[in-house]
């Protein structure tokens, strides 16, 4: 599955992860058995909202890569708790609706008024916002008691999980393939967290699941990161001193 | 406990004033990226990034405040925003004058470019910047009028974030009981996506009020506005709906 | 409850003195935040280097991430088992501080083996011993800024009485310690340690940038050294800043002189002297060094 998401459009890749991160709250809320398809099918919001990033954060915004990635995720998070917290049923997927409007908005106003000369502008930052607003909801779902402990948590998790692929593989040799499954193992790796926290605190056995096959997705997608490092990289050395100028 | 009535309307309208004010603290507090190297004046971080954290610091302060009525809120939200920018702005010329050796000198300023002085001087003080720039760089440190300029920066940005979680307090706590703690939460979000816009007017870098950006202060104001009646709308339309 | 409250602002303020040092320690072991960007340019400018290049994010998200994780973790794992009573809180903290030091081991791991794979055209290649000896000291030093952060939010929820939830002001606190961190200890590291080869008493000029200095003591530099070197300047002065922050404003709550608008009174008057002690220092420096050239 990974590797052919390399070669697919952002706007295809975000159309799939919605109807897979819709279906894995679906899941997660009324079938808690099946936790772990839902844990797998959660993870293409994640790479979505990591990819959006990618596109926007390329063209050099004259502002960091992080405040791509907070802000997004501040509109992903604003409305999906907005939603949530008055109307916790039909509030995430109303909160999915309001991000991506949200995010159309302020893309529009950062094309039109402020006028930056990005032509995706508009597009990626909807689907950054919907994205994270998916992957939100989905993290909001394990922890039916606690909500307003974890929710701080679960905005600046997920945050971190969208930038850093971009952020972490910065340079003139970024390509999307690294950057993709990156994403992947830091997406399986913020649900693994908030899956085992879920275990001490929310849903125990569903947490359990959760974190158990986030573990697995994480070794399997750190290994696939790794063979493309080694495809990239100039050379790996145990040790040694930088040749003299 | 104070019993706190404002109709949902005038509470939104909080929200966006706040909003909008929060955006434009953006543009008058000074920051630089390239400040780490001492190599142009401002604070050394993105202007999102400061403007964020000093807007935390207000919330928080203000949160102590909010059973005591709108306008405390707001004071507390000023002074404990302007208190971590001033020693911010303190700790960093520590670092600049005694740790890399140079006097604070403001870039724009020594250029002639300053926006309210005609020569080369600081407004305030009048003290020459001409030759107190490192040659090569744009200036390094905070001289005292961008030090004012940055107090103003975060005496705005504190008070709108102080009107922005009054008026998301005053929204919500009918329906919730832990209204608070979810007020802040919300209140930080609004907050962020208000303090990056700015962030793409400014292209990481501003003095303050003297620099020749806040001339262009008006797309902020604009963008703010429409992105702020936004989530205004949604929170009074969730609010009165449900 | 004026005592409580003393407590409260003796504890934070030394708390938050701790966590400023060690927060800007951590960054500095792993370059990060705005310094970065000169450890990222060196390969392009041909000088291939030894640094830890732990891009995460920006200081503010990353540290906020760290603190909320820990006092989340510990935060739940006082509700898990009951307890109660400062002894516990301790330890839970230091268990989510550990949870927090995993996340971070992870992070900074990618980012740099990451970050060295797309350096191919300027032929920085990857050496384990570089990643692997800054790593455990880095992690060490989150460690210790992810607790002090994390009691330091009890502290502010407990004794000061904030009505937020602890991982809330934990977020708070954590941004806005990376946003100190980020600017005032960071200038030393970018200004100072990475140029040490320049004379002292200037601003590195955009010319210069990207020409870090990548001999050490010994051989090549390594990020070992350099919490060696900040400690000495930039980490008090970050530490001092943000103690300074969370003392004030908890010193300025506890009298009641004048009502509700105590602290709103005591808080100005304590820019307006800040103020004017960082006008003194300004005057102090032009008078002492005088113009360039």
């Amino acid at each position: 599955m990974i590797p052919s998401t390399t070669k697919i459009s952002s706007y295809r890749l975000f159309v799939i992860s919605l109807f897979l991160g819709i279906g894995a709250i679906l899941l997660i809320r009324f079938c808690p058995a099946a936790s772990p398809l839902a844990t797998i099918l959660i993870w293409p919001a994640f790479l979505s909202g990591a990819n959006s990033v990618r596109e926007l954060a390329r063209y050099g915004l004259g502002t960091g890569t992080s405040s791509i990635g907070y802000w997004g995720a501040a509109l992903g998070a604003t409305a999906v708790y907005i939603m949530h917290l008055v109307e916790p049923g039909l509030g995430s997927f109303l909160g999915i609706g309001v991000a991506f409007l949200g995010g159309a908005i302020t893309g529009l106003c950062a094309q039109k008024i402020i006028r930056m000369r990005i032509p995706v502008m508009i597009r990626e930052s909807a689907m950054l916002a919907a994205s994270t607003a998916v992957a939100i909801s989905f993290l909001l779902e394990l922890f039916p008691s606690c909500l307003l402990t974890i929710s701080p948590l679960i905005y600046i998790a997920v945050t971190l999980a969208v930038i850093h692929p971009f952020n972490g593989s910065m340079g003139a040799g970024e390509n999307k393939r690294r950057t993709i499954r990156l994403a992947a193992a830091e997406a399986s790796m913020t649900t693994a967290l908030l899956g085992s926290l879920a275990a001490m605190g929310g849903a125990h056995g569903v947490g359990l699941s959760v974190a158990a096959v986030s573990c697995a997705g994480f070794i399997i997608f750190a290994v696939l990161w790794f063979n493309s490092v080694k495809d990239d990289i100039y050379e790996i050395r145990w040790t040694g001193f930088p040749a003299e100028e | 406990m104070m019993v706190i009535y404002m109709d949902p309307l005038a509470a939104s309208m909080l929200v966006i004033a706040g909003g909008v004010l929060v955006g434009i603290c953006v543009h008058f507090i000074p920051t630089s990226a390239v400040g780490a190297m001492s190599a142009s004046t401002g604070i050394a971080t993105g202007p999102s990034m400061l403007s964020f954290g000093a807007g935390l610091t207000g919330i928080l302060s203000a949160s102590y405040a909010v059973d005591e009525g709108l306008s405390l809120v707001m004071a507390s939200g000023a002074v404990g925003s302007a208190l971590m920018v001033t020693l911010t702005i303190l700790g960093s010329n520590i670092v600049n004058i005694f740790g890399i050796g140079v006097p604070p000198a403001s870039g724009q300023t020594a250029r002639g470019q300053s926006v309210l002085a005609r020569g080369t001087k600081d407004i305030i003080t009048g003290w020459e910047q001409k030759g107190f720039v490192t040659p090569g760089t744009d200036g390094h440190g905070m001289p005292v009028q961008t030090h004012l300029s940055g107090i103003a920066g975060g005496v705005m940005g504190g008070a709108g974030g102080g009107m922005v979680f009054y008026g998301i307090y005053t929204l919500i706590h009918p329906t919730m009981i832990d209204a608070i703690s979810a007020a802040g939460l919300l209140a930080a979000g609004v907050f962020l996506i208000n303090c990056v816009l700015p962030a793409y007017t400014l292209v990481g870098k501003t003095e303050g009020l003297f620099d020749q950006k806040i001339r262009r202060i008006h797309k902020t104001f604009f963008s703010c506005l429409v992105v702020s009646t936004f989530f205004a709308l949604v929170l009074y339309t969730v609010v009165v709906l449900f | 409850m004026v005592e409580t409250l003393l407590a409260g602002a003796a504890f934070g303020g030394a708390l938050a003195f701790l966590a400023g040092v060690f927060e800007n320690e951590e960054s500095d072991a792993g370059s990060a935040s705005n310094p970065n960007s000169q450890v990222q340019l060196a390969p392009q400018i041909g000088h291939i280097h030894r640094y830890y290049n732990k891009a995460i994010s920006g200081e503010p998200p990353q540290n906020a991430l760290w603190a909320t994780v820990a006092a989340t973790t510990a935060l739940l794992l006082l509700d898990f088992f009951d307890a109660t009573g400062s002894g516990s809180i301790v330890i839970a903290s230091a268990a989510g501080a550990v949870v927090a030091m995993l996340l971070q081991c992870a992070y900074g791991s990618f980012a740099h083996i990451s970050r060295t794979a797309s350096m191919k055209n300027f032929k920085q290649p990857l050496y384990w011993d570089a990643l692997l000896v800054p790593l455990p000291l880095s992690m060490a030093y989150l460690f210790l800024s992810a607790f002090t952060m994390t009691l330091l939010s009890f502290v502010i929820h407990h004794l000061m009485g904030n009505p937020f939830p602890v991982p809330l002001i934990a977020m708070f606190i954590g941004f806005t310690l990376g946003a100190i961190g980020s600017s005032t200890g960071d200038v030393f590291y970018g200004a100072e340690r990475l140029y040490q080869q320049y004379i002292f008493g200037s601003g590195i000029a955009i010319s210069k940038q990207g020409d870090i200095d990548i001999r050490g003591e010994y051989g090549h530099r390594n990020s070992v050294d350099t919490p060696y070197f900040t400690l000495r300047f930039g980490g008090p002065i970050t530490g001092l800043t943000f103690g300074m922050l969370i003392f004030l404003d908890a010193l300025s709550r506890t009298l009641h002189f004048a009502g509700s608008w105590t602290f709103v009174l005591i808080a100005t008057m304590m820019i307006c002297l800040l103020f004017g002690i960082t006008t003194y220092i300004e005057w102090y420096a032009r008078k002492r060094y005088g113009p360039y050239g």
